[in-house]
């Protein structure tokens, strides 16, 4: 779940704006408790689902790459945001039930 | 400081050494940019590196991941080995190993079974089809109709065996997918499933259903030539024992005066041997001739000789004349004949010899042969043999018998019959 969970992280993050790794990063633990080398696979699969694309830009002397939201990375979001909202009526309704709904 | 940073880079190459060039550049440049913007931003890159985890840890979920996407989008075995060789790496406690490796060696068992089925079908679809086309154009052109058949026959197992072939191999990917799908979610779990299933039955839609389109058209067309030109019906008609519709009867008569020796040679009709005084002094033979068979009959010096031939119209006729074909040559012999040998051979048709007592010799093939003696008062010798068939006389009594052989003699017997087949059975009344 938490996993599932990251990819809503990136992609709600990248929708309010492009961003390089590091500060995508930064931004994500702050948001959820998760490892900081969880991210290049997760990076990688959103890219290759065609839910990001990257480029290069230069910062100070040397390349970095930018990860920008696609339009089926937006609907996407979209979706997950539904399940969420579902998932958050699901555990309104069962007060005191499994926090996480695994 | 600089040199942790270097390790860590290194450390993380040599555990990629297996990914493809521009895949572990792409990890690589993204670590040394976070690194360097870690540092940039302040931080102490020995803090981030601890926090970063262990090089392996990390390339372990690469490789997995790596080899999710292409056993998705190529299932095979390959890169089913490659997944199964990677998710190793990220496991812990002896029981998910125990759990995985059960899993593993089922569906391993299962996709090797069926990718095997998929090439075998596929290696009898070409030698069928090959080996069909070859007896094809064996049949002389004067027979269209059988040659034509024989080609529908070709495509029709090509098409069926092809089509088989498909359907393993498609059936061999999707256990593939399936497998990796599962491990994929023993790995760790993840809310994407509903996004690859569209994947993947979007790329389904696209490329799958042409083949077995195109094989079930080869199979329509084959079966409507070969239906066409009656050549099943024909082979119908051998493999279950019938007589043909449609043959010539031929007849001929001899003078039993001066004949010395009869030789009768079948492919696979069957021959008959039969007392007969509806004509005394005459010999007669008929003969049931079918259209796939020809024949030869000449007389001379006291030999009459009568030799069956395939004429080359029916495909894989070695194999279809192992079985009996219900047209019989018929030789009709007159109580005071006495010959010096009549000669019976046939591969794969049935011999029948009733109530004649000569010097005779008969061999065949897979053709049984059946001999009645029972109302014969003069003595006799039988000699008997078969390689794998079974002999059944029973009022002879054991002292003569061996080991799939039977040697009886009479006293003073003069005259011999000597059977032998080599796989068909021997019956003796």
């Amino acid at each position: 779940m938490k996993k599932g969970l990251l990819d809503v992280c990136v992609l709600h993050v990248l929708k309010n704006g492009d961003t390089y790794g590091y500060k995508l990063t930064q931004e994500i633990t702050e948001l959820l408790e998760v490892s900081e080398s969880a991210l290049y696979p997760v990076l990688r699969r959103l890219e290759n689902q065609g839910y990001l694309i990257t480029y290069s830009a230069e910062f100070s002397g040397r390349l970095r790459k930018y990860y920008r939201i696609t339009d089926l990375g937006v609907r996407r979001l979209n979706e997950y945001i539904q399940e969420l909202l579902e998932l958050k009526r699901v555990i309104d309704a069962v007060t005191g039930g499994n926090r996480d709904g695994e | 400081m600089e040199n942790k940073a270097a390790d860590f880079i290194n450390s993380l190459k040599e555990n990629l050494s297996e990914l493809p060039e521009d895949e572990r550049l792409n990890v690589i440049l993204y670590y040394e940019e976070y690194l360097n913007d870690a540092r940039d931003s302040g931080k102490d890159v020995d803090e981030v590196i601890k926090s970063l985890g262990n090089p392996s840890d990390i390339a372990a979920v690469i490789m997995a991941e790596v080899s999710f996407n292409q056993a998705r989008n190529k299932p095979g075995i390959k890169n089913f080995n490659k997944v199964i060789k990677n998710i190793f790496l990220g496991v812990s406690g002896p029981f998910g190993y125990f759990i995985r490796t059960i899993y593993l060696i089922i569906a391993y068992g299962l996709i090797i079974i069926f990718t095997g089925a998929s090439l075998a079908s596929l290696l009898c679809a070409v030698t069928g089809f090959a080996g069909l086309l070859y007896e094809a154009f064996k049949i002389p052109s004067a027979f269209a109709g059988e040659r034509l058949g024989t080609i529908g026959m070709s495509l029709f197992a090509l098409g069926v065996f092809a089509l088989l072939s498909y359907a393993f191999f498609i059936f061999s990917k999707w256990l593939v997918s399936r497998a990796t799908e599962t491990i994929r979610k023993m790995v760790r779990k993840n809310i994407h499933q509903k996004s690859y299933k569209a994947m993947a039955e979007k790329k389904k839609q696209g490329s799958g259903k042409l083949i077995p389109l195109a094989l079930s058209v080869v199979i329509i067309a084959g079966l409507i030539l070969s239906v066409a030109s009656g050549l099943p019906i024909k082979l119908f008609y051998i493999f279950n024992s019938m007589k043909p519709e449609n043959f010539k009867l031929a007849v001929s008569e001899y003078s039993a005066d001066g004949v010395r020796k009869i030789k009768i040679t079948t492919e696979h009709s069957c021959v008959k041997l039969v007392n007969d005084n509806t004509k005394p002094g005459k010999i007669v033979i008929t003969y049931e001739q079918p259209d796939w068979l020809d024949y030869k009959e000449t007389s001379n010096n006291g030999e009459i000789v009568f030799k069956e031939s395939s004429n080359g119209r029916l495909p894989l006729f070695n194999l279809v004349s192992l079985h009996e074909s219900r047209t019989d040559v018929t030789v009709y012999l007159p109580d005071d004949l006495n010959v010096d040998l009549i000669e019976i051979g046939s591969r794969g048709g049935y011999v029948y010899i009733s109530d004649i007592l000569q010097n005779i010799g008969v061999e065949t093939y897979t053709g049984g042969i059946y001999l009645d003696i029972s109302h014969i008062k003069e003595p006799y010798s039988i000699n008997a043999k078969t390689e794998s068939g079974r002999i059944e006389a029973d009022w002879i009594p054991d002292k003569y018998k061996g080991n799939s052989e039977i040697s009886y003699s009479q006293q003073n017997a003069e005259k011999t019959i000597d059977l032998f087949s080599t796989r068909g059975n021997i019956e003796i009344e």
